[in-house]
Order: C-alpha cells, then structure tokens, then sequence
C-alpha cells in the first residue's frame, strides 16, 4: 500500500461525506431522506476508491470524460506558475474588500498583463474594457449593488 | 386551426410587434454571450416595459428574449471554457477541446446552428402538441418526473468514461452540494453553519465557474499558451453548420427530448442538456466525447434550445410556471390580460400561435446574426495567454459576483475553484458532479412528493415501470452490449492482424 498525492482528493471527499452523514442523523426524514440515501452510498463508494488507490502498483491514468490537460501543466515551472495565478486569484479577492470593485477591475488586468510580459498600451486597454464592461452593464443596465470597501479610496476617488 | 396558425402569424409581422422582436433578439443574444446574467434577469428588466405595451408586442418581446438566450451562449461556452449560460454549460466539454484544436469557429457554427434547428424543431412540437398536450401532461405525475430525473442520473454511468467510480462519487458530491442550504418542507438548516447567506443554497453558476471555467483559467496561466493550441482557424464556421446537416437526425432526437423534458416543472435547460449529452454519448458510434467531438455540442445545444417550446406547453395550457423565466413571462402576460390557462387552446389560440411563430421566428433571425458574429469571436482562441487569462479571470471573477451580489460569492467561487482545480489535476470527472448539482432539487422534491402522496404505492404506477425499464434497458444493458460489442471488433482485429493505436 502506498499513499498517492491524487488519494488526498479522495480522502478529503470521504471526510466532507461522513461530517455531512452525521449530521443528516439529527434532521426530520422529510429533509434528510435523500441525504442519506445517496450520502452513505457515496460514502461507501469513495472508500473503495480509497483502497483501490492504495492498493495499485502503478499510479492509475484512466480519467473520466473531461477536457484535456494541457500539455505545459506537466513542465517543472508548471507548480511555480499555479502558485502564481492562485495568489493572483486571492489578491483579487483581497483588493476587492480593501479596494473595492472598481478600482480592483481596473488594477488587476492591468497589473497582470504587464507582469507577464505585455506592452503597458495592452494592458491599458484591458483595464479600461474591463472598468467599462463593469460600468455599463453591472452599474448602468443591471444596477448591481457593490460590496463596500474597507479603505475609502474609491469613495474618494469617484465620490 | 390553421386560421388561427395565420392569424398568429399575421399578429406578429406587424411593424411594431417585429420592431420590439428585433431588440429583444439583440438584447437576449447579447446576454447569451455573457457569463454569468441569465435570460431571467433580463425579462426581469423588461418587465416594467412590457406591461406598457399591447398583447401581442409584450409577447413578441419577452419571446424572442427567452427564445435567444440559449443560442448564442454556446458561443462562450466554446471559446473560452465559460459558460453563457447554465444550459450550455455541457458544450464546454467538447466545444472548449474543438476550440483547443484550433476549431472554434466550427464548434460556434454548430453550436449556433443547431440550436436553431432545435429551437424550429421544438416549434413544431409545441403546435403539434397543442390539441393532445392535457392527456400527456395529466399522465404524469411526481412518481414519472422522479423516474426522470432518475434518468438523467443514470447518465453518469457515460459521463464518468473510464473512470465510472469516481464518476458515481462526482455526482453524489454534486447532489450533496445542492442540498447545502434552507429544507423548503422542513425548515431544516442544512449545513449553512449559522451564515445566512447558505440559507439559499449555492447558486449552479457559482459551482459551475468554480468547477470548471476558473481551472481552465488557472491551467492557461499554467501553459502561457492561447486557448487554441493549433496555429490556424482551421475548419471555418460553416463547416460547424454543415457538421448540423450531418448529424439532423441527432438534433431531431435531442429536441424531441428537450421538448418533452421541457414540458415538466423544475427541468430547465441545464439537466436536459446533460440528458441529451448522455444519449449522443449513449448511441453515437465512434464517438470522442469530451475530447473535441462535435457531436458533444450539437446534441445539449438543440435540446437546450427545443426545451423553451416544451416549457410552453405546460405553461400556456395548464398556467404552470416551468421555470423562473417563464414564471416571469407569465406574469407579464397576465398584466397585459392574456389568461394563461385552457382559454388559451380556445378562445385565446391567435395568441398561443403568436408564441409559437415568436419562438420560430425568433430562433432563425438570432441565430443567423450569432453565426455572423462567431467567426470574429472566434478569434480570441487565439490570444496569448497574458491577454486571455486577465479577461476570462476578470469575466468569470465578475460572473460569480451575480449569483447574490455578495462578497461571499468570491469566497464560495474560489472553493469551488480548488475543488475543481484538484479534481482536474487528480483526473476526476467534472461533469458527474455538475449533473449531480442540477439533477439534486428535482430529485428530492419528486421523491419526497411521491412518498409522502402514494407511499410505497408509486413504484407499481405503470408510468414507473415503464421508465424504470428504460432505465435500465439505457444505463445497464446498452453499455453492456456497446462493451461487448467492441471487444468483438477488437478480437476480429486482433485476428486480421490489425494492430490498434494504443493496445
């Protein structure tokens, strides 16, 4: 038996199903009827899945129907790269509750452009589609509420 | 009835109620491309406007609006891996890998293309359907449409290829996750952890661009490539119309069926897209689902595109609300004095068939001008990674955002993001998981509402039966036979002397 990096998926699945079991036991039938029934199914089945991983020799290729992996993903640059675009994703996360959401859509395609290479006219143009596309439709047409920022520089700024 | 069918006609080519179709053709297509708005919110916005107007022009309007909102939204799904709308988000899996290859503009051909065809097909269905459609609708009832969501379901057993258990596990998972939220029987919390904004349960479009367009995006900024790994456009949009030609008797079939899942309440677009997946998957010969087949994006896009027509049926005859867009529509009819109901089969027949030529009408006009806009759409396939990735990010980041408009919708987004970034680098299958997010609601309340109605009795119901054998009869034996079938051709392969790629 040896444990996979891919059985870390599976067992975190059979943790998240067995918390999610015991606490459909505490609930009326009428709201836990289908939770049980296919919670403990699933349960069962992704235990399986967990000793068939650690029980094969090799590491298992048959995939499901999906798209494709992209071919780049396998270089030694390829976790460097997704520790990149992750913290990207969180720091437009952060700028949105510091910031706010204008001034984030703005700063975030302009500033990842031009760190990975893009001419700084490119990565304008990309900042202002992007603050236009937030303004016409979300504010104008849909009028969508945006969340409040912690710094009031957006305040400050558009008033 | 033909008088009726022209005088339909007659009311709908008038200036004004043509004039009014045309801009809620645009607007509809416009909101089709983008990810994230559906045609719901749209219909909503125009509610105010279409109260104002005259019957037949507040029909026209809010028609042709809901008509459109799946034809061009195939377009997105294709190029850039996002979803235009729920309802397309199944084209991702063969139309983002066409796109891949460099054939985005063939996958939007088709995508557009036969969405029409499903869209005229269903048409048709709704007006044949008209004089039979109260004894097929009063057959049916909650036992039949669990059996059908049953059904869809079994789906999984295709979806999941090689990997059938991790496949079953994904669509647990995804009936699990659906059931995150407020018990609208019971009252019962479930798993919302005291935060009221789980109270709703999670929005589909939140999982789905978690799942699978923001590792799509992760993995461009991975690769540094553009989407298209191909130099060229390779084969052209119109080759994407002709592949529709090709293949008419798949979208008869996947419209047929979207028409006749339309016609039941909770079924929307999204499940019989995955329906119709999983039969073309189910019956195609030499297919390569998931891997850039083209006939992964003709059979969800005719049935999501047919399923409008068949959401009619119910609500026109029966005054029963299919769906949140349609619920909408029907309040707006109902402002203007048009009575959804039986009247709507006597008296009222002009109007239905305003409805009816609206839809047809409505479907060829958006879908010729959608074809026109795929081929320069297309070409973004082929910006590098370092311009693409921001403006997916930024799209699929603000796509999120409308789920509740809260800054919650960011941190469930980037959950789903792991969970669909680890499932795609461990190789398990994402599509199960969202079959499951979209087949949980209806499975539940179809269970809970047979149990609680017949008890143990709804099993024997021969409606039940009947699907039950289906189901088996489609999930157990035909891939049996399909196994078996191979292994033969394999043997007599190996015994010609035929060496397979790959063995």
């Amino acid at each position: 038996m040896r444990f996979r990096p891919q059985s870390f998926l599976t067992l975190v699945v059979i943790t998240s199903l067995g918390f999610g079991i015991l606490t459909a036991l505490g609930w009326p039938l009428r709201a836990s009827i289908l939770v049980l029934t296919i919670g403990i199914g699933c349960w069962l089945l992704a235990v399986i899945q967990l000793f068939m991983e650690l029980r094969l020799k090799h590491e298992a290729v048959s995939s499901g129907m999906d798209i494709e992996l992209t071919e780049e993903q396998k270089l030694a640059k390829a976790p460097l790269r997704a520790l990149d675009i992750w913290l990207w994703l969180g720091g437009f996360v952060v700028g949105v509750w510091l910031f706010g959401l204008y001034i984030t859509v703005a700063l975030w395609p302009f500033l990842y452009a031009l760190r990975h290479g893009s001419r700084w006219w490119m990565a304008l143009i990309l900042a202002v589609a992007s603050v236009g596309f937030l303004w016409g439709l979300f504010d104008q047409i849909v009028h969508m509420p945006f969340p409040r920022a912690v710094l009031p520089i957006e305040k400050w700024l558009i008033g | 009835m033909w008088e009726a069918s022209l005088q339909g006609l007659l009311m709908v080519l008038q200036p004004l109620p043509m004039t009014i179709m045309i801009l809620g053709i645009v607007l509809g297509s416009i909101v089709a491309i983008l990810p994230g708005i559906g045609s719901s919110a749209l219909v909503a916005m125009c509610l105010p406007f279409a109260m104002a107007m005259p019957p037949t022009s507040a029909i026209t309007l809010l028609v042709s609006i809901h008509a459109v909102a799946n034809t061009a939204s195939g377009i997105t799904s294709s190029l850039t891996g996002i979803p235009g709308s729920s309802a397309s988000t199944v084209t991702i899996l063969d139309g983002f890998p066409l796109a891949k290859k460099g054939q985005g503009a063939r996958a939007c051909g088709a995508a557009v293309w036969c969405s029409v065809m499903g869209g005229v097909f269903g048409a048709i269905v709704l007006t044949a359907a008209l004089p039979i459609m109260r004894p097929i609708a009063l057959s049916m009832g909650s036992p039949e449409f669990f059996m059908l969501t049953l059904w869809g379901v079994s789906m999984v057993a295709m979806l999941g290829g090689k990997a059938k258990l991790k496949g079953l596990i994904a669509a647990g998972v995804g009936i699990m996750i659906m059931m995150i939220g407020l018990d609208e029987k019971s009252g019962t919390e479930r798993w919302v952890f005291g935060q009221p904004f789980l109270w709703d349960g999670i929005d589909l479009i939140l999982v789905t661009m978690g799942v699978y367009a923001m590792p799509e995006v992760i993995a461009l900024a991975m690769s540094g490539t553009s989407i298209a790994e191909a130099p060229e456009m390779g084969k052209g949009m119109m080759d994407g119309v002709r592949d529709c030609f090709k293949h008419w008797f798949l979208i008869i079939r996947t419209s047929a069926v979207g028409a006749l899942f339309g016609m039941i309440p909770g079924m929307g677009g999204p499940t019989v897209s995955w329906i119709c997946y999983g039969h073309a998957v189910q019956t195609e010969k030499n297919g390569n689902f998931g891997r850039g087949d083209i006939r992964g994006v003709i059979a969800p896009e005719a049935g999501n595109n047919s399923v409008d027509a068949g959401q009619y049926i119910t609500s026109l005859g029966f005054g029963i609300p299919t769906s949140t867009t349609v619920a909408l529509i029907l309040i707006a009819f109902i402002a203007v004095g048009i009575q959804p109901g039986p009247t709507m089969l006597t008296t009222q027949l002009p109007l239905t068939f305003s409805v009816v030529w609206t839809l047809t009408i409505a479907n060829v006009i958006g879908g010729v001008g959608a074809l026109a806009l795929a081929n320069p759409i297309a070409k973004m396939t082929f910006w590098p990674a370092r311009v693409i990735v921001p403006v997916i990010g930024v799209l699929c980041l603000l796509g999120a955002y409308t789920a509740n408009y809260a800054m919650t919708d960011f941190y469930l987004l980037l959950i789903f993001t792991c969970l669909g970034f680890f499932m795609k680098q461990f190789k398990w299958p994402r599509a199960p998981l969202l079959l499951g997010l979209v087949l949980g609601k209806p499975m539940e309340k179809y269970l809970w509402l047979s149990s609680a109605r017949y008890g143990l009795a709804w099993m024997y119901r021969p409606g039940v039966i009947i699907l039950f054998l289906v189901i088996i009869a489609t999930a157990i034996l035909l891939p049996m036979f399909q196994a078996r079938q191979k292994k033969a051709e394999k043997k007599a392969l190996r015994e010609a002397g035929v060496k397979e790629k790959g063995d």
